[in-house]
């Protein structure tokens, strides 16, 4: 079967270091692949060298064996795509914007655009200047789905998203999943691709430095925890178990950091009296602060 | 003033360099026609001005009284100064509805806002850091003309030319704090440029209809066109109009307070003037419109607005022109010299050269003018992402220039069309007496001069959208200095009609020629070519 996307060395130098390096990636047809990265990472970059928007400097980039850039057009009729941020349509409405986007890909079934417009609660009777960003956000989505593409490739779909609205997105991509869609998700927010997403590839730099499948990741997934007790600090309690690290004693507060499941500090924690326990998500970027801060990209891969 | 410097340089730095190195060097342009056209004795040049006196104040209605023409400053700020004022109005247009819509656009508005600046000291500093831009522009223009004085053998008058820069200023600023009021009321950017653009339009048509009716002297006092002329102290002997520029600033004043008042009441992102909202089931699916099914259609539907105002007014302007020919030219031929002269300039009817120079000439003008303002929309569809948006459809890059060529092509057409409509509806009760036919051919011609504009904005849009709109607009005023100066100057014929205006030349005059539309319509072919090419090339980004 002909991979949904692959990428071959693919390079993108802006100079000074930014761009995209040497990126060889394969997301095979049906599979949901979560892109993640900081801010400046190369994402939105991979994204344009996929689109076709940019010149790779080397290397190439396949959609379903069509060429990004030699076979635009075609790539492109297999593609739904929804951008970080919808350009000014000014004083065009919803639904001029909509139809002129129709019309230009062919086969959209308006009871499919009515639907999704009454899912996301989104009025394409307004002007686009109108919109709020998160009405713009849905209607980035209202254009990525609409034709039923074979391949979603979202820029950060969920940025200015209510949680409702949210749920309703991640419901979209589960359907469009079982319906065999190929989702190529780009974001910096973990929770984001952990709701949809099987595969997992982590850039930095411009560079690539890992590809896991979600379980892999759960692996890597740091916590921040403080737990307060009733009768003074228990440090001990935590130092030596497994993926639990930098333990820190303040009066009756522990602190640590916990790395994959939970259940170790789960048991540790029994027959003691505990006033309050908070564990938080770290961003992202506290994820590569804690794993990759001090290392090259070739060691981290490793 | 930081604020007000950093805006002047950041916001207006294409426009300061292009149009203070570009003044300075069309002032030295005129000095050397000047020199040429009117000699270098004394006796020769009182002749000269004596000419151009009596064949200006038959064209009042399109340019000033001239002052002093027999003297350089004269001469130029006849020529010269007198268009520089037009370009700079355009400028500020163009500029207060940037600083009114175009930042609100980008989200720069928003930004300042919320940093704690006032709606009204945003506009305050808008204004200011542009008339910064605008006064030092005005300067290098009138300056030009003292450093080219020993070069002609005329004596520099600094201090009347500093007082002319500053009667500009001031009147500039007038028209910009207008269009900046104006284009709080609608919502759109293109409906305010609009506005703002048919404002200008209209008082630079009231002004000439107030300098050439006598009963209607009085309406020039709404124009700051007719304020800024009173000034004529570029001319060695000119006056400075002092109440009139302190006029002209009182007015810049009240116009940006007013529209800081505006400001004040609106929402940011919409207008004085709400239009009523759709909403409901009916706004729940795509619109059936067929002209938003293919990239062209969609473009002219949506600025069917601008285009109906460009059609229309060119029709309205076009029936006027006509139907002051015949008086101009009656006037002009009741001097024997001016007669003798216009019998050999004009290979058919003096009349039909008048018409020429009356309206076709200006109708070139304004052809010029709309290529701009249509490169300045593909520029802004780039910079805002909607190439990158319709790019990630099924559309090519070869599309986009297709679309932008085509769209271009029917749109000048039926702007030429508006104005060939307006002048063959006035013919005949004009009394010019005119071939009927050799009309429609030379507003015919007016398309392929339309389409080369086009096909170089295109080319230029493709590849370079943030300099498409500076770059075309200083095209287009080279290209008609060269026209206007080659003659002057006895340049060979071949660069002569390197400018397009020239190649046009005067084809209701003279018998229609054909090479000069294949030559036009060859630089429409290639700027379209090039601009395949190097939109093909190019990497698409908004951000």
């Amino acid at each position: 079967m002909t991979a949904a996307i692959t990428t071959d060395k693919l390079t993108k130098d802006y100079g000074g270091g930014r761009g995209l390096f040497d990126l060889d990636l394969e997301v095979a047809e049906g599979d949901v692949f979560g892109y993640l990265g900081p801010n400046g990472a190369g994402k939105s970059t991979t994204i344009r060298l996929l689109m076709g928007l940019v010149h790779a400097t080397k290397g190439s980039a396949r959609i379903f064996g069509l060429d990004s850039m030699a076979d635009a057009v075609a790539a492109k009729r297999l593609i739904g795509y929804a951008p970080g941020e919808l350009p000014q349509f000014g004083g065009l409405r919803g639904a001029e914007i909509v139809g002129h986007f129709a019309a230009l890909r062919g086969g959209v079934d308006k009871t499919r655009v009515k639907e999704i417009c009454e899912r996301l609660e989104l009025d394409l009777g307004l002007k686009f200047r109108e919109y709020s960003s998160g009405n713009k956000r849905k209607l980035a989505i209202l254009l990525a789905f609409m034709h039923r593409p074979r391949l979603l490739i979202l820029d950060e779909p969920s940025n200015a998203l209510d949680p409702l609205n949210q749920q309703e997105l991640f419901k979209l991509l589960r359907e469009a999943t079982a319906d065999g869609a190929t989702v190529f998700l780009s974001s910096h927010v973990l929770s984001e691709v952990e709701h949809v997403c099987r595969r997992v590839g982590i850039i930095r730099h411009g560079r690539l430095v890992k590809v896991a499948r979600l379980e892999e990741l759960h692996e890597m997934h740091v916590r921040k925890v403080e737990v307060e007790f009733a009768d003074g600090a228990h440090p001990e309690l935590f130092r030596g178990l497994p993926g639990v690290e930098d333990v820190v004693a303040n009066h009756n507060r522990v602190t640590f950091t916990a790395r994959g499941s939970f259940e170790a500090v789960g048991d540790a924690l029994a027959g003691h009296h505990v006033v309050n326990l908070s564990s938080h998500e770290p961003s992202l970027e506290e994820v590569f602060l804690t794993y990759y801060q001090d290392r090259k990209p070739e060691e981290a891969r490793a | 003033m930081r604020l007000i410097g950093w805006m002047a340089w950041r916001l207006h730095r294409r426009a300061l360099i292009g149009f203070g190195a570009g003044g300075f060097l069309l002032s030295f342009a005129y000095g050397g026609a000047y020199n040429q056209a009117a000699g270098t004795t004394d006796a020769s040049r009182a002749a000269f001005g004596r000419t151009i006196s009596l064949a200006a104040k038959q064209f009042a209605f399109l340019v000033p009284i001239p002052v002093h023409p027999e003297t350089l400053g004269g001469y130029e700020q006849y020529k010269w100064l007198s268009s520089a004022v037009i370009l700079f109005a355009i400028w500020a247009a163009v500029a207060a509805v940037g600083a009114a819509r175009g930042d609100e656009e980008r989200g720069l508005t928003e930004q300042w806002l919320a940093s704690g600046l006032t709606r009204g000291r945003l506009l305050v500093a808008r204004t200011a850091a542009f008339g910064l831009a605008l006064l030092f522009v005005a300067v290098a223009s009138v300056l030009g003309i003292s450093a080219v004085a020993p070069l002609v053998h005329s004596d520099a008058n600094v201090g009347g030319e500093l007082l002319k820069a500053v009667s500009m200023t001031a009147g500039v600023l007038a028209a910009y704090g207008l269009v900046l009021l104006l284009a709080q009321l609608p919502a759109e950017r293109q409906t305010a440029t609009s506005f703002g653009v048919g404002i200008l339009v209209l008082l630079l048509i009231v002004n000439g209809l107030a300098d050439t009716i006598d009963s209607a002297t009085w309406i020039g006092a709404v124009s700051p066109f007719h304020w800024m002329e009173r000034t004529s102290s570029a001319a060695p002997g000119g006056s400075f109009d002092l109440l009139g520029t302190l006029g002209l600033a009182v007015a810049a004043a009240v116009f940006v307070a007013g529209a800081a008042a505006v400001f004040q009441r609106r929402d940011l992102g919409g207008g004085l003037i709400a239009w009523g909202r759709r909403t409901g089931v009916a706004g729940r699916v795509a619109a059936v419109n067929p002209l938003l099914r293919t990239p062209i259609t969609e473009g002219l539907w949506e600025q069917r607005v601008g285009l109906l105002v460009w059609t229309f007014s060119t029709l309205v302007v076009g029936a006027l022109m006509v139907s002051v020919s015949k008086s101009v030219s009656d006037a002009l031929l009741s001097d024997p010299r001016l007669g003798a002269m216009f019998a050999r300039a004009g290979a058919g009817s003096v009349y039909a050269t008048m018409l020429g120079f009356i309206w076709f000439g200006f109708a070139l003008l304004i052809l010029a003018g709309y290529s701009v303002v249509q490169a300045s929309r593909w520029a802004a569809q780039d910079q805002e992402g909607r190439v990158e948006m319709l790019l990630t459809a099924p559309v090519s890059r070869t599309m986009v220039v297709i679309d932008r060529a085509v769209e271009f092509a029917t749109a000048s057409l039926l702007v030429v069309a508006g104005g060939y409509v307006g002048v063959a509806t006035e013919l005949p009760r004009s009394g010019l007496g005119l071939d009927a036919g050799r009309v429609f051919t030379a507003s015919a011609l007016m398309w392929p001069f339309a389409l080369a504009f086009g096909g170089l904005g295109v080319a230029l849009a493709s590849r370079w959208p943030r300099i498409a709109v500076p770059a075309l607009a200083a095209f287009a005023v080279a290209e008609y200095v060269l026209g206007d100066l080659a003659p002057i100057l006895g340049a060979p014929g071949w660069v002569a009609n390197l400018s397009i205006f020239h190649l046009y030349g005067n084809p209701v005059a003279s018998a229609p020629s054909w090479p000069p539309a294949f030559w036009m319509a060859l630089v429409f072919v290639v700027g379209f070519g090039a601009a395949l090419l190097l939109m093909r090339r190019r990497d698409l980004s908004s951000s």
